[in-house]
């Protein structure tokens, strides 16, 4: 130990790397900075020390650098709270990980936004290293959202029927895709617009049972029978019917709310239904889990169905660090396409 | 020829207006009640919301009409039949899904009748199937509550308000009670502290002060119960600890319940909705209902639950009596449906 220890000390040689930080909360496109800094090339004891491949502009990333979102890092951050990278070294004492891996976050607030990064070894997480980039730069927070909510609320059964609304959002197309192989119906509801029967198609393409628009939902026209699951993005209105669909003892999940508005619950189905409404986080469930079992048992069945291409890749439009301002303004402004920034 | 009473009863032909289609009409009922049946004598029975939205035809179960009105109530046994298990002089009331209350006798089949202890207060008796229930179980099965821990409402001085406020103090829990503002605010508060209500808030008021009185608690409540909807529902929600529960009993607002999407989903807090009558009936739910009926009926017993306000009506007064419950301005209203020491035949 203490001979490693002084070999650091005398052989300590370092590593120019380029990141985006925010030294303050702001509005994302003009708080964000690329910035050069040094790391040290050789990793503590505990630490590995990683090249970054890619990593996604989520909307939790942008209210972050807003302020908005529960997680704060200590500022001035590293923006990104997703993606991959393979680890280029590691310290004396690391045990889970060795040079080579494939790695993703293991805590919100990490910082993905960087070339060169030294971590905890605790702060990352080991990944099937065959894993495509498109699927692993995205690994960690859609697809596992879908699976969780449709595994750990209700005792689904195959032939069921779930029912979500932005069905058309990233974790929207993860849940139809899940559904499909899972043997789960699904019905989904749009917002109504120009190119409709092409999105009804695409989702009709990836699994889904039945995609009806945000107006049929209200219009009520078309019945469902059998729901025991339905997962709201939107709020307002919008999940107020989304809850009347449920079936008694159902289950409505929020883990977004795209309208800004409140969650809306009628009273019937609440009190006559014995409905319950939940909520999902998948930060909160990874801090929870106190061992890693779960979590790669999760994985494995994920990256089980992405390399077999049961589960589609996203698309992605790609950007370079330096493109940052235009990149996040986009993210910001374009929901159809996700911004992902390559940096290796 | 078996014998009859000429009863007097209150009586919906039709689903409508209950102004319009409840009518005062006079009914035979037999005198010799049948095997493990009783003739009751009804003394009295309130006029409940859900009475009204019955005779609307708005409630979820529907009894078809002819139907003699009444949600809950208390009788006297007047005469038992063959195998009856209860004798002449107890105090009952009906637990079953037809619940004619409103007439001044009425035969009952044993298994649909309940004892209530004869020391009840009548007006209490009257009212304490619905109320008092719906508070024990919400107070019991939701959340395992401390002795210490905060429970927050709205609707504090609604039947099932003043029942939270009065078991939170029987069992330990501390109550924060929100109410609408009114121009006597300040009786109505000393009125639910005298009953054992911790802290009455108006919905303005806790709107400005919560975020300083949650501090100087150093604590936040487990469970929020919620019987108004709306930005009410919002309002006791969020301020509930991380995983707490709202329950939901009314929707007195009539309109949509609202949630934060934080709430649910950074603050892990579950919604779930409760309506006794159906609770109650639910096979898996009979032990624990049995038990809370009795368990109620203790604290009706030991004075630890008291008689909300109520106005105490003939039944010859019925028009008065719905359209005061209708506005929805006065206190409750309480048919006297026969006076209790009455016994003509």
């Amino acid at each position: 130990m203490l001979k490693v220890f002084m070999l650091r000390s005398t052989v300590q040689r370092a590593a120019s790397t380029r990141q985006l930080i925010y030294e303050g909360y702001g509005n994302p496109p003009e708080a964000i900075k690329l910035n050069s800094t040094n790391v040290a090339d050789k990793p503590g004891a505990k630490e590995v020390l990683v090249k970054w491949i890619a990593a996604p502009i989520n909307p939790a990333d942008l209210n972050q650098i807003q302020g908005v979102y529960p997680v704060k890092p200590n500022l001035p951050a590293v923006g990104g709270n997703e993606g991959f990278g393979r680890v280029i070294s590691v310290g004396s004492n690391v045990r889970s990980i060795k040079e080579g891996d494939h790695v993703i976050p293991n805590k919100s607030g990490l910082g993905t936004w960087r070339e060169l990064g030294l971590h905890s070894e605790a702060d990352v997480f080991p990944i099937d290293n065959t894993l495509p980039l498109e699927y692993a730069a995205v690994l960690q927070v859609n697809p596992p959202t879908a699976y969780r909510m449709l595994k750990d609320f209700i005792g689904l059964q195959k032939g069921d029927t779930i029912v979500q609304n932005g069905a058309n959002s990233a974790v929207g197309k993860q849940v139809i895709q899940i559904c499909r192989i899972l043997g789960i119906k699904s019905v989904n509801v749009v917002r109504n617009r120009e190119n409709l029967d092409e999105l009804v198609k695409e989702l009709k393409d990836l699994g889904a049972n039945d995609v009806i628009t945000q107006e049929e939902l209200y219009g009520r026209k078309k019945k469902f029978p059998g729901v025991k699951l339905a997962l709201n993005c939107v709020g307002g209105r919008s999940s107020l019917f989304l809850a009347s669909l449920l079936d008694h003892g159902g289950c409505m999940v929020t883990y977004g709310g795209m309208s800004k508005q409140p969650v809306d619950c009628p009273t019937g189905p609440l009190i006559f239904e014995d409905i319950s409404l939940r909520g999902f986080w998948m930060s909160r469930w990874y801090d929870v889990q106190k061992s890693p079992e779960k979590r790669q048992e999760m994985y494995k069945e994920l990256t089980g169905w992405m390399k077999s291409g049961e589960m589609k890749k996203q698309a992605f439009v790609q950007n370079r660090l330096e493109d940052h301002a235009r990149a996040i303004e986009e993210a910001q402004n374009k929901h159809d396409k996700k911004q992902l920034f390559l940096l290796d | 020829m078996s014998k009859t009473i000429i009863s007097r009863a209150l009586i919906y032909k039709k689903f409508g207006d209950p102004n319009e289609v409840l009518g005062l009409e006079t009914i035979n009922v037999s005198a010799e009640p049948g095997r493990e049946e009783c003739l009751v004598q009804w003394l009295a029975s309130p006029v409940n919301p859900l009475d009204i939205n019955r005779i609307q035809g708005n409630y979820a179960i529907k009894a078809e009409p002819p139907v003699i009105g009444g949600s809950e109530g208390v009788g006297r046994v007047f005469k038992a039949g063959p195998g009856s298990r209860f004798k002449v002089g107890d105090h009952v009331t009906i637990f079953s899904a037809e619940t004619p209350f409103w007439t001044e006798y009425g035969v009952v089949d044993d298994c649909e009748l309940v004892k209530l202890d004869n020391r009840i207060p009548l007006d209490l008796a009257a009212t304490l199937m619905i109320n008092p229930p719906t508070a024990w179980i919400m107070l019991q099965k939701y959340v395992r509550l401390e002795k210490g821990d905060y429970v927050i409402q709205n609707s504090a001085n609604s039947g099932v308000g003043r029942s939270v406020i009065e078991l939170c103090k029987a069992f330990g829990y501390k109550s924060i009670n929100i109410v609408r503002d009114r121009k006597n605010i300040e009786s109505l508060k000393t009125d639910l502290w005298k009953i054992g209500a911790d802290h009455v808030f108006t919905e303005e008021e806790f709107k400005s002060t919560s975020r300083k009185f949650l501090k100087s608690i150093n604590s936040r409540p487990k469970l929020a119960l919620n019987g108004v909807g709306g930005k009410s529902a919002l309002q006791i929600s969020s301020v509930l600890e991380r995983g707490g529960t709202c329950v939901t009993y009314g929707g007195m607002s009539k309109k949509a319940h609202e949630f934060t999407t934080s709430a649910l989903v950074f603050n892990d807090i579950q919604v779930r909705g409760v309506a006794v009558g159906m609770w109650a009936r639910r096979e898996e739910n009979l032990d624990e209902w049995n038990h809370c009926v009795d368990e109620v009926q203790k604290l009706a017993v030991a004075g630890k639950l008291t008689a909300i306000p109520m106005e105490k009506v003939s039944i010859s007064d019925y028009k008065k009596a719905i359209q005061r419950s209708m506005e929805g301005r006065s206190i409750k209203q309480l048919f006297i449906i026969n006076s209790p020491i009455s016994s003509h035949l």
